[in-house]
């Protein structure tokens, strides 16, 4: 595919200057406003003309093509100079960064409590995707998108999409307000304007009797009601890939595949096993403030996540498989079916209101875990993408999760625990996957003269601790970024004293190099960290745990 | 490098050593306004262009068309016009003509009303000229040899009309009545019927009768989709009066039972899937079954392997069964083995001197569809390819 979300030709040259620190010489590698937290859109993208992903085409180009950058072990490009993924109109920093309670996760995104009572007037119904699904306004004049659970799943597909939009804003996503709320047959009107377009025929005004029709699809409670999942509806200009970036929106610089937010976005999914994760299930929304606009980026849809597939219980491949692997098709065609698929052992647990998950989490296995089709940005997540999204995750706690389960109201006591221990047992089993693949070392301090920092891995009981710590002190030039050794020390624990003779005077940097030996290999290689003299105290201005070592690119 | 990438190197470059006036905020500011001067809109690139397409075609069929088929088995691939027209959810006028490789033609006009009553009864009417001049004939019974293969001419002129009733979920039954007037004559493709059977061994050579069929069925289907099917099973009756039309000699009835059993292993790794199908016909005494309505083997879902035609007379008999495995998440594979017989007395519809077969097909599926099947199949005569554009059974 070539222009759209097309790699913007200088992203290489914008991530070195836009936060990577990852040195080029070119320029001095740190500047005076490091670490950069919040990322802002300075064009006016009020102009930016609305588009629109094809679902076939994507999903043919994700499975046989090779979308986006095809040099592999990129850094991530949109990160700061301490490692970190800034604010910004993708993402914000919420578990980890700022305090949580189960409460605050529970609330979500949400600023209201559903649609209004009284009549709700369909405006149009959905036309794409699987699921029956309406847009009404209420009777506060609020537009929403309504889904509905599959017949016999009663909150398999609302619940899920409800808990599971919860989770990813705790983790720092844009998601839609969510509500679970419930559709009063008697109580819905079809506006005279509301346009449908059956299968296979054109559109034409809406009827009562298409809405009785598209009703048949969806779960309907004793009382005649039916419980939907209620989207606030925002003002969607279009929706995301996962590769290039955008060529109409002046704000998107940095190749999607190079965002670590969206290369962690693999852990994530993984967690919830939120198998759909592709464009067609993202939202650009044109926000206006001040009379600029600005595109701020969604996920949404999170219906086929955990055990449900929507419109129906996932399969049991599903999370394990792409849904093409030729190589693999060729295997089972040769072995007559006696080649079996690993899931095939697999037990799962089973409920109306959650659908089929594997029934024991705790030895999932996070690298082995695919979603339906390849993503391009998954593909690109290095380890040290990896490491961040397993840092925040380790911050939601089981109260965290318990809350965020209690808002899908999947009225199944036993389910809902289920939930809660599957995704703590995943959580946990990423944290072991993630956490110790990389040398662990974060949140380094130099105050008082003694250099603190935190084993991650460790500290969270799922490694051991290394025999010992090698920190290296340097001097370090920022315009040139040389660096001299002054000396180094061999310290048993996370706590080493600053070396005599470190620079004083204002504005001087440092570096220092820190790993570890006595535990997983990946630890020797040291993560580097960067501070600067200020007046009184040394300021954390740079970490890097793995360098940029890109291989070839066609490009 | 870009025009961005220089801005950024020239701006590092010219403000040495004014970087700690720099900000990163700036750089962004800068690479973002660099941007903003080439915007421009989203164009397709070609697979999202061709996708496009194909969903539009499959989504919002156009009303003129291609039809690409069959249109007569035997009668090898087909194409043609047609034109359809929607107007509301569940109803289509459709008229299609098509001419196949082997000069098979064939014009079809249906009309299929909404369903009513809680979209429980759908009716529908047909109208349906055909002209197949290279049908084959073997002779009548099982035991009928490949080396006197003979051919005639088919021509069919079809109207009528059809209700099905769905009772429950699984159950439905319908029927419905047509009038078909049948010509027959001399074949194209070698030897013509005439030059090889008489009436004795060809009932109704050379006759052209007009019938009125009326036609009734009974079934339980809990397959996943008709058109694909890994578990469930389809279990029918089809009843059929063909009444001539001037108390004409060949009037009968024929019965057809089928039934369809799929049992998924291994969580549907592996399927085993049986058919057993039989037709009987019945007609009063000193009447005759012509042998151009005459139940049949062969061909590319019932005893593979065989030509179309391969087998006719007044009652069959069909067993297959099919080891299928899972190759992906649209492709399967299966062994299969198909029996069957042809008779001419019903006593005789028992399972000894079956004809077999024998083979391996790969099929691409959607999740309720089979969209190619492709099988070669070994019988006693040779071997013979099967390619499809639906499931076996």
């Amino acid at each position: 595919m070539r222009i759209m979300f097309r790699r913007f030709a200088g992203a290489a040259s914008i991530a070195v200057a836009l936060g990577a620190a990852s040195g080029s010489g070119a320029g001095p590698r740190f500047y005076a406003d490091d670490p950069v937290w919040v990322e802002r859109d300075h064009q006016d993208a009020s102009q930016t003309r609305p588009w629109e992903i094809n679902l076939v085409g994507e999903i043919v180009y994700a499975l046989f093509g090779k979308p986006g950058d095809p040099a592999t072990n990129v850094r991530a490009k949109n990160v700061n100079s301490v490692d970190e993924v800034p604010d910004s109109s993708w993402f914000t920093n919420r578990i980890g960064r700022q305090p949580l309670t189960p409460d605050d996760v529970a609330k979500g995104p949400d600023t209201a409590t559903g649609p209004a009572s009284g009549t709700w007037t369909i405006i149009s119904s959905k036309t794409d995707g699987i699921t029956p699904g309406f847009t009404i306004r209420d009777s506060a004049g609020q537009v929403w998108f309504l889904k509905f659970d599959p017949p016999g799943y009663r909150a398999m597909a609302t619940g899920t999409e409800v808990l599971v939009t919860k989770l990813f804003w705790a983790v720092g996503y844009h998601v839609p307000e969510s509500y679970i709320a419930y559709l009063k047959p008697d109580e819905l009107v079809v506006s005279d304007a509301t346009r449908f377009t059956p299968v296979g025929g054109k559109p034409r005004r809406m009827e009562r009797s298409d809405v009785a029709d598209l009703l048949q699809r969806a779960d309907r409670e004793a009382d005649g009601s039916y419980r939907v999942i209620a989207g606030k509806a925002l003002p969607k200009i279009g929706e995301f890939r996962f590769y290039g970036t955008h060529p109409d929106d002046p704000n998107d610089i940095i190749a999607h595949e190079h965002r670590r937010e969206l290369r962690g976005l693999r852990v994530f999914s993984a967690w919830v096993n939120q198998v759909d994760t592709k464009g067609k299930n993202t939202l650009d929304a044109l926000i206006m403030e001040n009379g600029r606009g600005f595109i701020r980026h969604y996920l949404q849809d999170f219906s086929s996540a955990l055990g449900s597939a929507s419109v129906r219980p996932h399969a049991e491949w599903e999370g394990s498989e792409y849904l093409a692997e030729p190589g693999q098709s060729i295997r089972q065609v040769i072995g007559f079916g006696f080649r079996f698929p690993p899931w095939l052992g697999d037990q799962f647990y089973e409920s109306p209101s959650v659908g089929r998950l594997l029934e024991d989490n705790s030895s999932f296995d996070p690298e082995a875990w695919k979603p339906r089709v390849p993503n391009p940005a998954f593909e690109r997540a290095r380890a040290d993408d990896k490491f961040w999204a397993a840092q925040k995750l380790v911050a939601i706690t089981d109260d965290m999760l318990r809350a965020a389960v209690r808002t899908g109201a999947f009225g199944d006591p036993e389910s809902e625990q289920f939930l809660v221990k599957a995704l703590g047992e995943r959580r946990d089993a990423i944290a072991r996957a993630y956490l110790p693949s990389v040398n662990p070392v974060a949140s380094p301090s130099l105050e008082s003269d003694v250099l603190t920092f935190e084993n991650v891995a460790v500290a969270r009981g799922f490694a051991k601790p290394p025999t010992a710590y090698r920190v290296a002190w340097f001097t370090f030039d920022n315009a040139t970024g040389e660096s001299r050794p002054i000396t180094e020390a061999t310290p048993a624990d996370a706590r080493v004293p600053a070396p005599p003779g470190l620079p004083t005077s204002a504005g001087a940097f440092i570096k220092v190099e820190v790993s570890a030996t006595g535990a997983d290999p990946s630890w020797e290689k040291p993560v580097h960290v960067y501070f600067q003299r200020q007046a009184e105290r040394w300021k954390l201005v740079g970490f890097e745990r793995l360098p940029d070592v890109p291989s070839d690119s066609a490009s | 490098m870009s025009r961005i990438g220089i801005l950024i190197v020239v701006c590092m470059a010219s403000t040495t050593p004014g970087w700690a006036q720099q900000t990163r905020e700036q750089l962004r500011a800068a690479a973002q306004a660099e941007k903003a001067k080439t915007l421009q809109p989203y164009v397709p690139g070609p697979v999202e262009r061709y996708s496009a397409t194909i969903q539009q075609a499959l989504l919002d069929p156009p009303p003129i068309y291609t039809f690409i088929g069959g249109v007569f088995p035997g009668g090898a691939f087909a194409l043609g016009p047609g034109a359809r027209y929607r107007w509301t959810s569940g109803a289509l006028a459709d008229v299609h003509g098509a001419w196949s490789m082997k000069n098979y033609k064939m014009v079809d006009a249906s009309l299929k009303l909404p369903a009513f009553a809680g979209r429980r009864i759908a009716v529908e009417t047909h109208a349906n000229w055909l002209e197949a001049p290279k049908v084959a004939f073997y002779g009548p019974g099982n035991t009928s040899l490949d080396s006197d293969r003979t051919s005639f001419l088919y021509r069919s002129t079809t109207a009528g009309g059809s209700a099905r009733v769905q009772l429950l979920p699984v159950a439905s039954v319908g029927g419905g009545l047509d009038y078909l007037d049948l010509t027959t004559g001399p074949g194209r493709l070698g030897p013509s019927i005439e030059q090889r059977f008489g009436p004795v061994t060809a009932t109704g050579l050379g006759t052209a009768p007009t019938y009125t069929r009326s036609h009734a069925f009974a079934a339980i289907d809990w397959r996943d989709s008709p058109g694909y099917s890994r578990h469930g099973g389809l279990y029918r009756v089809d009843w059929s009066s063909y009444q001539q039309r001037h108390d004409g000699p060949y009037s009968f009835t024929r019965i057809d039972a089928e039934l369809d059993q799929f049992v998924p292993l291994l969580r549907e790794n592996w399927v085993l899937a049986f058919r057993a199908l039989a037709s009987v016909t019945g007609t009063d005494e000193g009447r005759g079954v012509p042998y151009f309505l005459m139940p049949s083997l062969g061909g590319g879902s019932e005893l593979r392997g065989y030509p179309s035609w391969r087998f006719r007379d007044r009652h069959r008999l069909l067993l297959t069964g099919e080891y299928r495995w899972t190759a992906g998440q649209f492709v399967d594979m299966a062994i299969f083995l198909d029996a069957g017989k042809v008779v001419s007395r019903r006593r005789d519809l028992d399972l000894n001197d079956l004809q077999t077969s024998y083979g391996i097909g790969i099929r691409f599926h959607a999740p309720a569809a089979t969209i190619l099947r492709a099988e070669v199949a070994r019988t006693i005569e040779g071997i013979g390819l099967v390619f499809a554009f639906g499931p076996s059974f």
